[in-house]
C-alpha cells in the first residue's frame, strides 16, 4: 500500500528526513513515534504528498502509495489514495455543519449531489457519528470535532488514513472513541492507518506495528510488544515506557497537604462564568494555597480552563467572588498569575526566544534568572532561534519560560503536555517541581493522569462546572490493566 | 432557516444579490430615505427566519450605533445645544442618526446574507462565474472568525500579563504583528488541508448558477423595492 524509498526532506538546508526506507501493507495499523523534531510530521506530510507540492521543502527519494508517486500525482489526486487528519481540528474545519464538512471533498471531485450524500452518511457512519449529521461544528467537543475531521476525508473513500497527533486535545473519552473508530475502520474497511502519537499507552494496544524514529531516521521498526517493551531504547528516545502507565482516572485520597500554611493564595467563592447564554462555571467553589501543585482534572468541557482564565482575570465572574490574599491584591495581574495557555503559538509575541521570555521582565522591571531558565526549559541552545520556527514542543518551553520568568505567585499550565515528547516534558515538570519546593503555587490543567501522579500533590476533579472530587493524589496510582498488556503481546 | 417564497427555497445567488442591492442602496440613497432601506433590510430578515437578526439583541451592537451619533453630534457641526457640560451640535447629531441608519442597514444585510451561505454554496456560485478561490477564501475568512478571536485574545491577554501595555506602542505593534502572523498561518493550515481533500483551484467545473422561481420572485421585488426607495418614494 505504501511504499517509501530513500526519502529524504529538507527545510532551508535542515534535514527534517534522512534516507528513510519503510513499506506499509494494506490494513496495518502503523503507530509512529520519537522525539519532538524527530521528522514524524514530516513524513506525514510526504505520505500525503503535501510536501513538496504544499509545504516548500527539498525532498529526494521516492514515496508511492497506491500505485501513486506523490511527486508526480497532483495533491488533490492523492486524496482519493491518502487522507491526512492534522493535529489541530480548528484548523481543517472551514464549514458550519458536519454535513458540509464531510460532503466538501466529494463535491470537490464532481460526484453528483446523491453521490456525496451517500459518501456523507457512508463516512459518517464509519466513525460512528451519523447522528451528528446536522449539527454546527462550533458546538461539537474536541472528540466529535477529530471524528468529523475524520470523516471528512474519508469520503474520498481513501485507502490510507495519516493521523498527526490527533489525541493531543483530547480526554480519555474522546481518546477512547477515536481509538475505536480507527479500529473500525481498519477491520471492517481495510483502511491502513499510520498515527502519529507521543501518547503511547493510549495507542499501543491497537497497534500492529510500532515505528520509532529519531533526528530524521528509523531506528526501530516492528511489533508492539517487542518494540514498546525496550524500556532502554524508549528511554533513550525520551519515550514513556507505556506498560506501567496508570489507568485512566485517578481519584484523590484523604485532604491534600497544605505546605506552607492554612491562609489560601486565592480563593474562588461561589464562582458563576461562561460565555454569553452558555454557563461553564456554575457556584464554584475552590481555594489554593501557597506551595501547593494541583492537578486540576476533568472531561473536556467541564470547565477547567474557565477556572484559568476567570484565576488571571480574563474572564469575569458573572456571580461570586475570586479573592486573592491581601499580600497581593496590589500586584499586577500578570505577577499574581503566570498562565500558559493551550496553543503556544498565540502566546508568543516576539520575533526571537531570548526577546520573548525577557520581553515580562523588562516591562515589570524584574531580575530574572534567565540563563537558569533557559537551561531548564532545554532553550539555550535555541535562545537565538525566531519563535515562529521552533517545533510546537519548542514554543510550548518557550512560553513557560516566559511565563515564568515574571516569578509568579500561581503558575497556571493549561495542558502543557501538548507536543511534547516525555523527557522535554518530565524535565520540564522537574524544574516545576523544584521550584514548587521552594514555594511556588502551581495549577496543572491536564488530561494526562501519570502526569498527575508522578508530580502533583493535590487533585481536584471537575465535572459540569462544580468540583466532584477534591483531595490528595494517591501515593500508588492504579496501572494500565493486565489484559491490555496481554492484547497487546499476543 | 433560510427564506422560502411560494414553496421554494432561495438559491445563494439572491442572498448575493440582496446584499448587493444593500451595499448599492447604502451608497446611493439619500439621508432622508435610510429608515426606508432599513425597513426593508428587516423585513427580509424576518422573512429568512430571524437568525440574521440576532445581532440587534447584543449590547456592543448599541454600543457601536450609539458611538457613531454621540461622536457626529460632539464632533460635526456648530454646536447649538446645550446638555448638562456638554455642548453639541444638533447638525452633527442629525448626521449621526442618518449615518447610524446606513451602517445597521449593511450590517444586518451582512449578517442575514452570510448566515445564510455555505462554503459550499459559495465556492459553487463563484465556481459557476470561474472565480473558484474567492468563494473558498470569502467562506474560510467567514468561517475562521473563532478561531482567529481565540488567536487574538491569547495574544493580547499574553501581552498583558507580561505588562507590556506599560509600553503601548511596542504592545501594540507585537500584538498587532502576532494576530497578522497567526491568521496567515491559520490560513496556510487551512488551505493545506483544503489541499488534502481534494480541493483544487485550477479545476475546471460545470456548475450552473442555480435560479429556481423563488430567486426569480425575490429578485424582481429588490429590483422593485429599490427603484421605489430611490425614485418613487
Amino acid at each position: 500500500m505504501i511504499e517509501i524509498e530513500s526519502l529524504s526532506v529538507s527545510y532551508n538546508s535542515h534535514a527534517a528526513l534522512s534516507d528513510i526506507s519503510l513499506r506499509v501493507g494494506p490494513g496495518e495499523f502503523v503507530l509512529v513515534s520519537g522525539p519532538s523534531g524527530c521528522g514524524k510530521s514530516t513524513l506525514a506530510l510526504a505520505l500525503a504528498g503535501l510536501i513538496p507540492q504544499a509545504v516548500p521543502a527539498q525532498l529526494s527519494g521516492r514515496v508511492v502509495v497506491d500505485g501513486l508517486d506523490t511527486q508526480g500525482a497532483p495533491v488533490h489526486a492523492l486524496a482519493r489514495k491518502v487522507g491526512i487528519v492534522f493535529q489541530n481540528p480548528a484548523t481543517q474545519l472551514f464549514n458550519v455543519t458536519v454535513e458540509e464538512e464531510v460532503g466538501f471533498a466529494p463535491r470537490n471531485i464532481g460526484l453528483s449531489a446523491a453521490e456525496v450524500r451517500e459518501r456523507v452518511d457512508e463516512a459518517l457512519e464509519a466513525v460512528g457519528i451519523l447522528h451528528l449529521r446536522g449539527r454546527k461544528l462550533r458546538a461539537l467537543s474536541g472528540g466529535e470535532q477529530q471524528r468529523v475531521a475524520i470523516a471528512s476525508v474519508l469520503s474520498l473513500r481513501p485507502g490510507v488514513l495519516v493521523l498527526d497527533e490527533p489525541t493531543a486535545h483530547l480526554d480519555w473519552r474522546g481518546v477512547e472513541q477515536l481509538l475505536a473508530a480507527l479500529q473500525r475502520l481498519r477491520r471492517e474497511h481495510g483502511v491502513t492507518v499510520i498515527l502519529i502519537e507521543h501518547r503511547l499507552a493510549a495507542v499501543a494496544s491497537v497497534a500492529t506495528r510500532v515505528v520509532l524514529m529519531d533526528r530524521g531516521r528509523i531506528v526501530a521498526d516492528g511489533a508492539p510488544g517487542a518494540i514498546l517493551s525496550d524500556r532502554s531504547l524508549l528511554a533513550m528516545l525520551g519515550l514513556r515506557y507505556p506498560w506501567c502507565d496508570v489507568g485512566r482516572r485517578v481519584d484523590p485520597v484523604g485532604p491534600a497537604p497544605r505546605p506552607h500554611g492554612d491562609e489560601p493564595l486565592v480563593s474562588l467563592r461561589g464562582v458563576s462564568a461562561g460565555y454569553g447564554k452558555h454557563r461553564v462555571l456554575d457556584g464554584l467553589d475552590m481555594a489554593l494555597y501557597p506551595g501547593q501543585f494541583v492537578a486540576l482534572v476533568g472531561e473536556n468541557g467541564a470547565g477547567k480552563s474557565t477556572v484559568a482564565r476567570v484565576l488571571a482575570d480574563i474572564m469575569q465572574a458573572e456571580r461570586g467572588k475570586v479573592e486573592w490574599h491581601p499580600s497581593l491584591r496590589k500586584l499586577p495581574v500578570g505577577r499574581r498569575v503566570g498562565l500558559l495557555f493551550q496553543n503556544p503559538l498565540n502566546q508568543l509575541v516576539c520575533d526571537y526566544v531570548e526577546e520573548e521570555v525577557a520581553y515580562g521582565p523588562a516591562n515589570y522591571g524584574v531580575d530574572a534568572d534567565l540563563a537558569s531558565l533557559f537551561a531548564a526549559a532545554d532553550l539555550t541552545e535555541l535562545r537565538r532561534s525566531r519563535t515562529q520556527n521552533l517545533s510546537a514542543g519548542q514554543q510550548q518551553r518557550t512560553a513557560l519560560a516566559a511565563a515564568l520568568a515574571l516569578r509568579p505567585r500561581l503558575l497556571i499550565l493549561d495542558e502543557p503536555t501538548m507536543g511534547q515528547d516525555w523527557a522535554h516534558l518530565s524535565r520540564l515538570m522537574d524544574y516545576l517541581t523544584q521550584l514548587n519546593d521552594n514555594g511556588q503555587a502551581i495549577l496543572l490543567i491536564t488530561h494526562d493522569d501519570r502526569l498527575v501522579c508522578r508530580y502533583a500533590r493535590r487533585i481536584v476533579r471537575m465535572a459540569a462546572g462544580r468540583i466532584v472530587a477534591d483531595g490528595a493524589v494517591p501515593a500508588t496510582a492504579p496501572v494500565v490493566s493486565p489484559v491490555e498488556i496481554a492484547h497487546m503481546h499476543r | 432557516m433560510p427564506m422560502a417564497v411560494g414553496g421554494f427555497r432561495l438559491n445563494p445567488i439572491s442572498y448575493l444579490a440582496f446584499l448587493a442591492w444593500s451595499l448599492a442602496l447604502v451608497a446611493l440613497l439619500p439621508d432622508d430615505r435610510a429608515g426606508l432601506l432599513l425597513a426593508a433590510v428587516l423585513g427580509v430578515g424576518a422573512l429568512s427566519g430571524g437568525r440574521g437578526l440576532r445581532i440587534l439583541t447584543r449590547g456592543r451592537f448599541w454600543v457601536t450605533v450609539a458611538s457613531i451619533v454621540a461622536l457626529s453630534a460632539l464632533l460635526l457641526g456648530e454646536r447649538d445645544l446645550q446638555w448638562g457640560f456638554l455642548r453639541l451640535s444638533r447638525e452633527g447629531f442629525l448626521i449621526g442618526v442618518w449615518m447610524s441608519l446606513r451602517a445597521v442597514a449593511l450590517m444586518l444585510a451582512f449578517a442575514i446574507s452570510l448566515g445564510v451561505l455555505s462554503i459550499t454554496e459559495m465556492v459553487r456560485l463563484f465556481d459557476a462565474v470561474n472565480l473558484r478561490g474567492l468563494g473558498f477564501a470569502l467562506g474560510v475568512a467567514l468561517n475562521l472568525g473563532p478561531v482567529l478571536r481565540d488567536a487574538v485574545e491569547a495574544a493580547y491577554h499574553t501581552i498583558r500579563l507580561r505588562g507590556g501595555f506599560r509600553r503601548p506602542l511596542q504592545a501594540t505593534r507585537l500584538f498587532l504583528v502576532t494576530v497578522i502572523a497567526n491568521a496567515l498561518r491559520y490560513g496556510d493550515d487551512v488551505v493545506k488541508s483544503a489541499s488534502a481533500r481534494a480541493f483544487d483551484l485550477e479545476a475546471k467545473t460545470d456548475v450552473a448558477i442555480a435560479v429556481n422561481r423563488a430567486d426569480v420572485v425575490f429578485l424582481c421585488a429588490l429590483a422593485a423595492a429599490g427603484a421605489a426607495i430611490l425614485i418613487l418614494a
